[in-house]
């Protein structure tokens, strides 16, 4: 009897602590996003444009860099049952630059924001855990960073790579131009990351489960890694979020400048070159505009959705 | 059943995307060969027309870099004399706008091979005998028949093996305040150039202020370091030359500073009579002096100029001329050149012997005469001292500095001018502004009362309106081209074509046929309705084509025709 009523008190015991046991920050965040309408729109408008970039391909009704619209005469038409949005100077048809362009903003958002993020947590995180001289040290070379004049980097860099790796291997990198522009991003948006990164681990660091795993003789990795860095991500998602569509306009305003990638499929392009036909082809640049700002505003909104999630007390 | 079809479907294409996001597009055979396309991002037309030539020479099997840069970063690389390739610091091929120095077209001042850079301006290595010879009979030849076979021959070699691809001939569209009347008499400077002193604002009284838009700051402002619209505009109105056109509907070479002169039987004998009573803005009085120092100017090698070679393949050197009276100069060519009518005494502004003699050789470029920026002291024979805040001239207009409250370059009136003023402008400003739709802005707000061409407003010239703008076009006189290297070893010298390889004496003509495959994929048609605005025509070789010299007969509209492309890269031994 002994040994078959044990197991069943055993498994009536976890189950009642599984009821019992209180939501973790995720599912108590989700709870509170889904009630957030302004949030769930920007996730919604995430992802639609995640969705649009994913399956661009089955739903652009023409390549992104066929101009066969120029050579029939057809360009700044406007928008007809072939071209549904028309077509622009260069004889593109507006709606597949449109979805094509997703792809490229959101490999902007992300990568440039997946760098940052790293190096943003790496050093914010150091810092706030070593404290003393580290941590003075890193926080001085974050701010240095913050200082620079990013975008002055971007176009000199941009215009210096594209005659320093003329005749190299780099050359045959497709989409060199973006993807310099990406890392750049990435390597001087990482400062404000690193700050939150700093301030959670000097908070977490005291708490009571960190002091409790170091009393059980956790590895600093594992108390880092496991212990801390969960605790400290739903602050630096906000902030990567909110980065997201920082990265996404700044790609955008290269690219309108003129020293954006010219084999890439922007947005930013597709604005400059028919903004000075604007009252000839409206579409041709509202479309973009329009695809820029509904894109920028969906990460807007969800990263005021995450902060109004993971910290309702802000809000109060 | 049918929502598991439809996950399918949704998960098919997801696979697809994903492996055509990671794998990029079915692979095309490999290319021929790549090609450094350099596209100046200075004007989105161009820019645009630059990309779809991009995209129709890969369509043809040429791997295409193609790069947007600013003319700051061609300049270097074409200039730098020694016709390396783009991959070792030179350059491939990139788009330009052209035109000649004189009306009357001037191809020997930029084809010819003695002419190559640094002190030459063929940048792009053009070398060819039946060329040169053409040349050197245009350039040489008084009797009108012989020029005008000379032309003709020089056309035909062009059209035959293409050393650029000419891609239309542009109207020049401008929009002016409905207010302005005169501004037909702008002319050439040798690029179209505005004659405000001819202009009438109505309404203005006798006191108007008039405004002109130039699309970048100007680089130098002294008239033989660059002859370019940014400097033009602003150098223009300061000073005279010895002939000069007297509008732009005649284009007829009339005496300015000169007032006449002989010419011998054979063309190599000048004498030249100078205007008397004519000053400069300082008060001295203008004479022979002036022009030996303008030409010794141009000849001396330590000013820099880039009018240097040509000036010297006109007039040998400094002993082919000399003073022979206060407004005389006698001048013997080492042989008969129609650069020193059309050129040399045409298009050259004369520059002031007491301001500008001491300055040295390698400051001029940098002083206030050049800049404006500031002002300087400058001594007349009779003791008299004069400041001036830009340059000196003899001209209708005298420098007044540049204006940093309108950004913008400032003239009065010169009430001393030789010529009278018809209109009623009395201070006139040059406006930098960037962008078709800021000019045009400026211009609705009243800000500015004409521009220069460079703002290419054709395709948008139907949103003006006359309550604003009036819209005038001008035959520009000039042509878009994509210039090539021609020293590159593929479509210059063709000795790295499988046909140049195969037979090293018809490399030449391996590197003509691959220049021609790229012109036949050009649909300048196109580019001209669809870009342009539909002011132009299709291009052929670098003669106006609005220019008596252009030959209609020989000119036949090149076709748009890939098929006829890829054969001719067949012909260079490319296989397909």
């Amino acid at each position: 009897m002994d040994s078959e009523a044990t197991p069943t008190a055993t498994l009536q015991a976890e189950n009642l602590g599984s009821r019992q046991r209180p939501p973790g920050v995720w599912r108590q965040s989700w709870y509170r996003f889904r009630r957030n309408r302004a949030g769930m729109l920007g996730l919604t408008l995430v992802s639609l444009v995640v969705l649009i970039a994913i399956f661009c391909p089955l739903l652009a009704p023409f390549d992104p860099s066929d101009q066969s619209a120029m050579l029939r005469g057809a360009a700044r038409r406007a928008p007809d049952s072939i071209h549904l949005l028309g077509t622009d100077r260069n004889g593109y048809d507006v709606l597949s630059r449109m979805l094509y362009g997703a792809r490229t903003a959101l490999a902007v958002g992300l990568g440039a924001m997946a760098i940052a993020s790293l190096i943003g947590v790496t050093i914010g995180g150091i810092a706030g855990y070593a404290g003393g001289m580290t941590d003075e040290l890193l926080m001085r070379f974050a701010e240095f960073f913050m200082v620079i004049p990013v975008f002055i980097v971007i176009l000199a860099v941009v215009r210096l790579f594209g005659i320093v790796v003329v005749g190299t291997w780099l050359e045959n990198i497709p989409n060199l131009n973006l993807i310099t522009i990406i890392v750049l991003l990435g390597c001087f948006e990482w400062p404000p990351i690193a700050r939150m990164a700093r301030a959670e681990f000097l908070r977490l660091k005291h708490a009571e489960f960190v002091e409790a795993a170091v009393c059980i003789g956790s590895r600093k990795r594992d108390i880092l890694l496991r212990h801390i860095l969960p605790n400290a991500l739903p602050s630096l998602i906000v902030l990567v979020a909110l980065g997201i569509g920082g990265a996404i306009l700044a790609e955008t305003m290269v690219s309108f400048l003129g020293f954006g990638d010219p084999k890439a499929v922007s947005w930013g392009q597709s604005l400059f070159f028919n903004y000075e036909a604007l009252k000839v082809a409206p579409w041709a640049v509202l479309t973009p505009g329009t695809a820029i700002f509904l894109t920028v505003l969906g990460f807007n909104l969800l990263a005021d959705g995450l902060t109004d999630a993971f910290n309702p007390r802000l809000r109060q | 059943m049918r929502m598991s079809t439809k996950r399918r479907t949704l998960m098919q294409a997801a696979a697809a995307s994903v492996v055509t996001a990671a794998v990029g597009p079915a692979r095309a055979a490999p290319p021929f060969f790549r090609l450094y396309l350099m596209i100046p991002n200075n004007q989105p037309a161009r820019m645009i027309w630059g990309t779809l030539a991009a995209q129709q020479m890969s369509r043809i099997g040429i791997d295409v870099v193609s790069s947007f840069v600013p003319f700051t970063v061609i300049a270097p690389r074409r200039s730098r004399g020694d016709g390396k390739p783009h991959a070792e610091g030179g350059w491939d091929a990139y788009l330009e706008r052209y035109y000649y120095n004189a009306i009357t077209p001037t191809p020997n001042a930029l084809f010819h091979s003695r002419l190559m850079p640094p002190s030459g301006q063929n940048f792009y290595y053009v070398n060819d005998p039946q060329i040169d010879s053409a040349l050197d009979r245009i350039a040489g030849t008084i009797d009108p028949a012989q020029r005008a076979q000379a032309y003709r021959d020089f056309e035909k070699r062009w059209y035959d093996t293409e050393p650029m691809t000419i891609l239309f001939y542009p109207e020049d569209v401008i929009a002016v305040n409905p207010k302005l009347r005169g501004f037909d008499f702008t002319t050439f400077n040798p690029v179209f150039y505005p004659n405000p002193e001819k202009w009438t604002i109505e309404g203005g009284g006798n006191n108007a202020t008039a405004a002109f838009a130039s699309w970048a700051p100007p680089s130098a402002l002294i008239p033989m370091y660059s002859i370019g619209y940014n400097e033009s505009n602003i150098f223009g109105p300061i000073y005279n030359r010895l002939y000069e056109y007297d509008n732009w509907e005649n284009k007829r070479l009339e005496p300015a500073l000169a007032t006449g002169h002989t010419m011998s039987p054979d063309g190599k004998h000048w004498v030249i009579t100078l205007r008397q009573g004519v000053k400069w803005h300082s008060g001295e009085e203008f004479t022979a002096e002036d022009v030996k120092f303008t030409w010794d100017t141009f000849l001396n090698k330590a000013y820099g100029s880039s009018i240097q070679a040509t000036a010297e393949q006109v007039l040998g050197g400094p002993n082919a001329y000399r003073v022979t009276g206060k407004h005389e100069i006698t001048v013997d060519l080492p042989a008969y050149n129609m650069l020193f009518f059309d050129w040399l005494l045409g298009a050259q502004a004369i520059m002031p012997k007491h301001a500008y003699e001491g300055i040295r050789p390698e400051a001029l470029r940098g002083h206030v005469a050049s800049t404006w920026l500031g002002r300087y002291n400058v001594r007349t024979s009779d003791g008299r001292n004069y400041t001036a805040q830009g340059g000196i001239g003899t001209g209708p207009w005298i420098a007044q500095g540049y204006d940093p409250q309108r950004r913008a370059y400032k003239f009065a009136r010169n009430e001393n001018y030789w010529k009278p003023h018809p209109g009623n402008v009395k201070t006139f400003y040059v406006v930098n502004i960037q962008g078709t739709d800021a000019v045009l802005s400026a211009l609705r707000a009243g800000e500015i009362d004409a521009h220069d061409p460079m703002y290419d407003i054709g395709p948008v010239a139907s949103t003006i309106d006359a309550s604003w703008g009036k819209v005038q076009t001008f035959d520009s006189f000039k042509w878009q081209h994509i210039c090539y290297n021609l020293r590159h070893p593929v479509f210059g010298t063709g000795v790295e074509t499988p046909l140049g390889r195969q037979d090293p004496s018809r490399a030449a003509e391996a590197a003509a046929y691959i220049r021609k495959a790229i012109s036949h994929a050009m649909p300048r048609e196109q580019i001209v309705q669809e870009i342009a605005g539909g002011y132009g025509k299709p291009g052929t070789v670098p003669i106006p084509y609005s220019a008596p010299e252009y030959d209609r007969d020989i000119l036949k509209p090149i076709a748009y025709d890939l098929d006829m492309s890829r054969q001719y890269l067949e012909r260079a031994g490319y296989r397909y």
